[in-house]
């Protein structure tokens, strides 16, 4: 039996489990539907199912026994989603990527644990990827980039390549960042925000938001 | 033995050299991994290998090529595509176009050679392009669209309808080119660059960097 | 034999003719190609033929149609669409949704009927679009998403969650939209044009025309 734990059923949580519904079977060797079980992880549940699954309190799905017991985290928010990432890992359950069936992965990359990726998403080559990764619907992350943990990428988002890209960032929809070079990447720093359709084409300092075409800082 | 060249080691030719299997098993339907190899070239090379390749000077390339050498070339700068690709083609060797097969470049198009189409990029209909044509990831071209030579498209660009686009011109991640008609098709000049993210509503002249919302020129020749 | 009109042989419908073929296959189980001809529909036909296939006035269209003849609408006005339905269908023709294989429809959704969803689309969960929607490629609409009759999206629009298009909206290529939210949606209203590269963050009052990022209304 695997159990596989979604974290958040908004809209990223509803849809990335629509594809673990449908790519998770094969990944694990061909499971039947009896073998598979997926639920909903919310701290308050309000309804006992969604889309037809279970719906589990956070201190149920910790308590739950077994070795094959893996969880995911759907929130946008990268602090939120560490908060839940820290107290879910106090179990033995372990964090699982989610593809979609339309992500196309290059190589050789470094992905670490606990990944989402949506429709038509891509990553190139010679990127790090860290921790809880958020790739939604056509994201790109391109060649020799850095990704630190907990970096949201909502859609559309479109990196340059050598870019790195520090904890906690949040990289709002449809955003471009301009290429760095092997001897100066561009670096965004620590807990940034980028704004929808930003156009970035310098640093960004850590914590500061940045929006319009060319990227200003709005506030630090 | 097959021999294909990218010319170009670095991050662009890193991303062509994955089209390069589908490109020759289309020539070559019966084609096994151990019937071909890939190189990088450069003009003067800094390593000797990249990307699991080994990378040898283009002197060298030209040097060892027979009739079952191809390439193609990975650099951005149109210029510089376009003075290796005479080195090349002077010397007798043949470009290969390359696409992803995720990509739709759909018939009745006039297409020259060497075009390169990355991830789900979009060609649709009565669309002439010229040689060298890069294009990369969700990039699309679409209806009535003339583009020259040794185009440069980085990815997530929009070119819409009735266009015409002219030699040497580079457009950079996510812009968009507002459509023009069929009576007044709306000009990007040869040699312009369109910065990233740029929304451009009319002709671009010959030369130009236009960038912004709505884009302006910034620097002109 | 089921015949299938193009109305409209300008760009839009010869890109949109391309998936006509692929959509009827999916909608006529155990169909062939040869099961189907294809036909361009204008107001005033300009050339008997248009890419090989033949153009009919619309009188033609109406008066040659049985019970297997359906349509589509390759224009982008969404007045002139309703316009046109509404003649044609007033005859009995029914619409057919025309869907790119790559594009992806998630089920649970409402779409109404004559949508065109082009090249690598999402349509995502919980969404309710009305009649004659018209999706170009690369576009996407995103959870709980209601969007009204004759709304028109060019090429990669992004219309994030939670908000509510009104009839005969127009959005242009590289739009964004700003997700809404549950208690508040977003509203575009009535007849509302937003410009190409717009990111609309707030309202779109009735019949405004909004460009820029962010988006504001275009005095005229």
């Amino acid at each position: 039996m695997i159990t596989f734990g979604m974290f958040g059923a908004g809209s990223t949580g509803r849809s990335q489990m629509h594809t673990a519904m449908d790519t998770l079977p094969e990944r694990f060797g061909g499971l039947i539907d009896a073998d598979l079980r997926l639920v909903f992880v919310e701290t308050t549940p309000r309804d006992k199912d969604i889309q037809g699954l279970e719906v589990l309190s956070v201190e149920d799905f910790m308590a739950l026994q077994g070795d094959d017991i893996y969880y995911n985290v759907s929130l946008a928010g990268p602090y939120k989603r560490e908060e839940v990432a820290d107290r879910l890992a106090a179990t033995g359950h372990r964090p699982l990527t989610i593809f979609d069936t339309t992500t196309r992965l290059r190589y050789p990359n470094e992905f670490s644990e606990g990944a989402l990726f949506s429709f038509s998403t891509m990553v190139s080559h010679d990127t790090k990827i860290g921790q809880f990764f958020h790739c939604l619907s056509f994201s790109m992350v391109p060649h020799n980039c850095t990704v630190s943990d907990f970096v949201t990428m909502t859609s559309r988002v479109n990196l340059g390549g050598f870019t790195e890209v520090g904890n906690h960032v949040f990289l709002g929809a449809g955003c471009l960042t301009k290429p760095g070079t092997p001897d100066r990447p561009l670096r965004i720093g620590d807990g940034a925000t980028i704004g929808m359709g930003a156009a970035v084409l310098e640093d960004v300092p850590a914590g500061a938001t940045v929006a319009g075409n060319p990227a200003r800082i709005l506030s630090k | 033995m097959i021999t294909f060249g990218m010319i170009g080691a670095g991050g662009m030719g890193c991303e062509m050299v994955h089209l390069v299997p589908y490109a020759l098993k289309q020539r070559y339907p019966d084609l096994q991994d151990d019937d071909y190899r890939i190189v990088f070239a450069e003009s003067e090379p800094n390593k000797t290998e990249y990307d699991g390749y080994p990378v040898i000077s283009v002197e060298d390339f030209i040097a060892g090529a027979d009739e079952n050498t191809f390439f193609n070339i990975a650099i951005a700068d149109p210029y510089a595509r376009e003075r290796l690709a005479g080195q090349l083609e002077r010397a007798g060797l043949e470009p290969l176009a390359l696409q992803h097969p995720t990509a739709e470049i759909r018939d009745g198009n006039d297409i020259g050679a060497a075009s390169v189409f990355g991830f789900m990029a979009l060609v649709t209909a009565r669309i002439k392009i010229g040689k060298y044509f890069n294009c990369m990831p969700f990039s699309q071209v679409a209806h009535d669209c003339e583009i020259g030579d040794y185009v440069s498209f980085y990815s997530r660009v929009d070119c819409n309808g009735h266009i015409v686009i002219e030699d040497y011109v580079t457009i950079g991640n996510g812009a968009c080119i507002r459509n023009g008609t069929r009576e007044k098709p709306l000009r990007v000049g040869k040699g312009a660059t369109i910065g990233m993210g740029a929304i451009v509503t009319k002709d671009v002249p010959p030369g130009a960097t236009v960038v912004g919302n709505p884009a302006s020129v910034v620097v002109k020749d | 034999m089921i015949t299938f009109g193009m109305v409209g042989s300008g760009g839009l419908g010869r890109e949109m003719m391309y998936i006509a073929m692929p959509s009827l296959l999916q909608q006529f189980p155990g169909s062939t190609e040869s099961d189907f001809r294809l036909v361009w529909v204008e107001s005033e036909p300009q050339k008997s033929t248009v890419h090989d296939l033949p153009v009919l006035s619309v009188d033609d269209f109406i008066a040659e149609a049985d019970d297997n003849t359906c349509l589509n609408i390759g224009i982008g006005d969404g007045y002139i669409r309703e316009r046109l339905a509404n003649q044609i269908e007033a005859e009995g023709i029914r619409p057919l949704q025309l869907m790119h294989p790559n594009s992806e429809l998630r089920p649970g959704n409402d779409v109404g009927p004559g949508a065109t969803i082009s090249f690598q689309c999402l349509i995502s969960t919980d969404i309710t679009i009305g009649k004659y929607f018209m999706c170009m490629a690369y576009s996407m609409v995103v959870h709980d998403c209601v969007i009204g009759d004759y709304v028109t999206f060019a090429t990669r629009v992004s219309c994030n969650g939670h908000v509510h298009i009104e009839d005969y909206v127009d959005a242009g290529n590289g739009a964004m939209i700003r997700n809404g939210s549950y208690e508040k949606p977003l509203r575009i209203g009535k007849g509302a044009k937003i410009g190409m590269g717009a990111v609309v963050a707030k309202d779109v009052p009735p019949g405004a025309v909004v460009v820029g990022n962010p988006a504001h209304i275009l005095e005229t």
